[in-house]
């Protein structure tokens, strides 16, 4: 007997591109995971996600289907690990080549991890940035992400008299 | 018309929508729906508040300690949205260093921005720079309120201690809740004239401190005072001019019931008794690192009943387990039946046949430095063959001549069907040298389990005191270093 075929959802990007996906893929986003919850008829019609691209969504899918299947964490999980352990910014090397991307789709695809809830691509995301920012001063930061220094000279005068004990030593 | 006043540069914590008033009244272009999201033109500045505080968050958990250059201070540096992001992040203020040059108003800040998060407190009194008594004093009144936050209380000075004599009395009577690690290491060149043990002794944190898991001592000054040592698991005792009377040990070590992991530095016990043997009952104690220059290392792993399952000699001269080896011999015990690996430092000529006669057993053997020669003559001259169970062998610094007999011990353990099966190396070593030969024979990893156990010691920052233990080439003599190929 064929296996029962699997479920295919129409999402409709900001820029009016279209993709069909399998269910549990798109699950992996508990926005549209709750979203198909609360339909109880079939609908033709995509879903609209309007804050995401297509570009974009086409690199979330990518992720997602890559880990189709995972346990998504559950709050409980997500808890009691944060009460044990720190967390690292260890990246699986799958994750890691998967989220080497230009600084502007990095961000973009963690908004849209944001937005669409999923939990782990945007901790994937979140651990690349800090990753880029580990063992930088202030002025390498600024440079690497193109951050306008806005503080005045007195306010840099305040700051450094802050820290003045730290740079001393 | 109206005065128009500029806002106050943000130096504390205030929350988001403070933040965002402020911010809308500097930059009154800006809406504030959209001022987190619209800072600048780079991405970043694109993510939400909360996106940005849980990068922070993890970098908070990831990077180590660094009192030149606090994590809060890069942070808060970048630009005035991220100074906002970090103020508002108590956790980033929480690792507190109290050390030259002494600031009240650095600590006020620290202390405000932490807000009620649990703090780590690092008091440093080098001897060369010490703050004044009433500096000293000043700091100590600011921090009084705050002392029951303390998650980690680090106290080290050199022979400076009148105001730590006041710092310390104070403590009698201050409860620490949330204090998981106490350590007190104060050079003080005079002995006390009452000991730990003595039940007159006052006792530290009002004997509540119900979390504190770890202790680290050195010098006098603590004995003169009690612990509340119940749960506490990790117990670290260092000499620094002071050494602790072998009864006053076993008497703090009762205190001790779920201790896991004892480390002494040098002699830091006299008066050895006649009977020693088995006074010490440590029955979860897995863990057990004799570091630098310890004269009665037979004694005290006579002394301790336990089954421990790591023992560290850093480093191991002959005479550490001659006693021990007699012992052995006389009472055909089935010492050390649990000790599955050995951390060895080894230092002089046959400082190695005396370890593996006592602890024949072991799976795992982790060289902190690795002496070519030493090293040789054990695995491969030794009958019976040395250690059969060993399966694993950690190494470091390795050199030219040690790759030549790392490789000779590895070929001879094959031989003789007692094949490695496991190496690990350091970084370095990994990098300079050819690893495809032992790549080919058995699993390598690269790990150098010495730094990692390093972490975790007094003195883990100072050059010269790991000198002190692992006997670096730089002490020792060419041939003890090297060995030449003639020797293989």
């Amino acid at each position: 007997m064929a296996a029962p075929a699997t479920q295919q959802i129409k999402i409709r990007c900001n820029d009016e591109k279209e993709f069909t996906v399998d269910r549990d893929v798109l699950e992996r986003s508990v926005l549209i995971k709750n979203m198909l919850e609360d339909v109880t008829e079939q609908q033709d019609a995509p879903i609209p996600l309007p804050n995401v691209s297509g570009p974009v969504m086409a690199k979330v899918l990518e992720y997602c289907t890559h880990h189709r299947g995972e346990p998504l964490p559950s709050a409980d999980t997500e808890q009691s690990q944060d009460e044990t352990r720190k967390r690292t910014t260890d990246i699986s090397e799958w994750d890691q080549k998967f989220i080497t991307v230009d600084q502007e789709m990095l961000f973009e695809i963690i908004l849209a991890a944001n937005y669409l809830d999923i939990k782990s691509l945007l901790d994937v995301g979140c651990k690349t940035v800090a990753n880029m920012i580990k063992g930088k001063t202030p002025e390498e930061i600024r440079k690497l992400f193109n951050i306008v220094n806005d503080f005045t000279p007195e306010e840099e005068a305040q700051i450094k008299k802050e820290n003045e004990w730290a740079e001393d030593r | 018309m109206s005065t128009q006043t500029t806002p106050n540069f943000p130096t504390t914590a205030i929350n988001l929508e403070e933040f965002s008033k402020v911010l809308t009244e500097l930059c009154p272009s800006v809406s504030k729906q959209t001022a987190f999201t619209s800072l600048g033109p780079d991405h970043i500045s694109n993510l939400p508040t909360e996106i940005l505080e849980s990068i922070f968050s993890l970098l908070a958990d990831e990077v180590e300690g660094d009192e030149s250059q606090p994590l809060s201070h890069i942070l808060s540096s970048v630009s005035h949205h991220w100074r906002c992001v970090a103020i508002n992040l108590p956790y980033l203020w929480t690792e507190i260093y109290i050390i030259p040059p002494y600031s009240v108003e650095k600590l006020r800040f620290y202390l405000e921005r932490s807000r009620a998060c649990p703090i780590d407190l690092f008091l440093g009194i080098p001897e060369d720079n010490p703050p004044k008594k009433e500096q000293l004093m000043q700091l100590l009144e600011i921090l009084i309120p705050h002392f029951s936050r303390c998650r980690i209380l680090d106290i080290a000075s050199g022979d400076v201690v009148e105001p730590l004599h006041h710092l310390i009395r104070l403590l009698v009577s201050f409860e620490m809740p949330e204090l998981e690690c106490f350590t007190f290491v104060v050079e003080e060149g005079t002995n006390p004239t009452s000991q730990a043990g003595d039940d007159s002794l006052p006792t530290l944190f009002s004997g509540h401190a119900p979390k504190l898991k770890q202790v680290r001592l050195g010098g006098p000054t603590i004995t003169r005072y009690k612990l509340p040592l119940t749960n506490v698991t990790t117990f670290h005792l260092a000499a620094a001019y002071w050494q602790i009377p072998f009864d006053t040990l076993v008497s703090m070590l009762a205190e001790c019931p779920a201790l896991q992991t004892l480390a002494t530095y040098d002699d830091v016990i006299d008066e050895w008794p006649d009977q020693y043997w088995g006074q010490i009952d440590l029955p979860h104690l897995k863990s057990l690192q004799i570091y630098g220059d310890m004269r009665h290392v037979s004694e005290l792993l006579l002394a301790i009943v336990a089954p421990i399952e790591n023992l560290t000699v850093a480093p191991v001269i002959r005479d550490d387990f001659i006693e021990l080896d007699s012992w052995l011999i006389g009472h055909q015990s089935n010492y050390a039946a649990t000790l599955r690996t050995l951390t060895l430092a080894p230092s002089l000529k046959n400082s190695l046949p005396f370890a593996a006669s006592c602890f024949p057993l072991i799976e795992n053997l982790v060289l902190v430095n690795f002496r070519p020669k030493i090293l040789l003559q054990l695995f491969i001259d030794s009958t019976p063959f040395v250690w059969p169970n060993l399966q694993r062998m950690s190494v470091r610094n390795l050199n030219k001549a040690a790759v030549v007999v790392l490789k000779t011990i590895i070929e001879h353990r094959q031989y003789i069907d007692l094949p490695l099966k496991k190496l690990r190396v350091d970084r370095a070593s990994w990098r300079r040298t050819d690893m495809k030969w032992f790549t080919e024979r058995l699993e390598v990893e690269i790990r150098d389990d010495w730094m990692v156990q390093r972490e975790n010691l007094l003195y883990r920052d100072e050059v010269e005191e790991e000198d002190r233990f692992v006997l670096s080439p730089n002490t020792l003599s060419e041939d003890e270093t090297t060995a030449a190929p003639s020797d293989i």
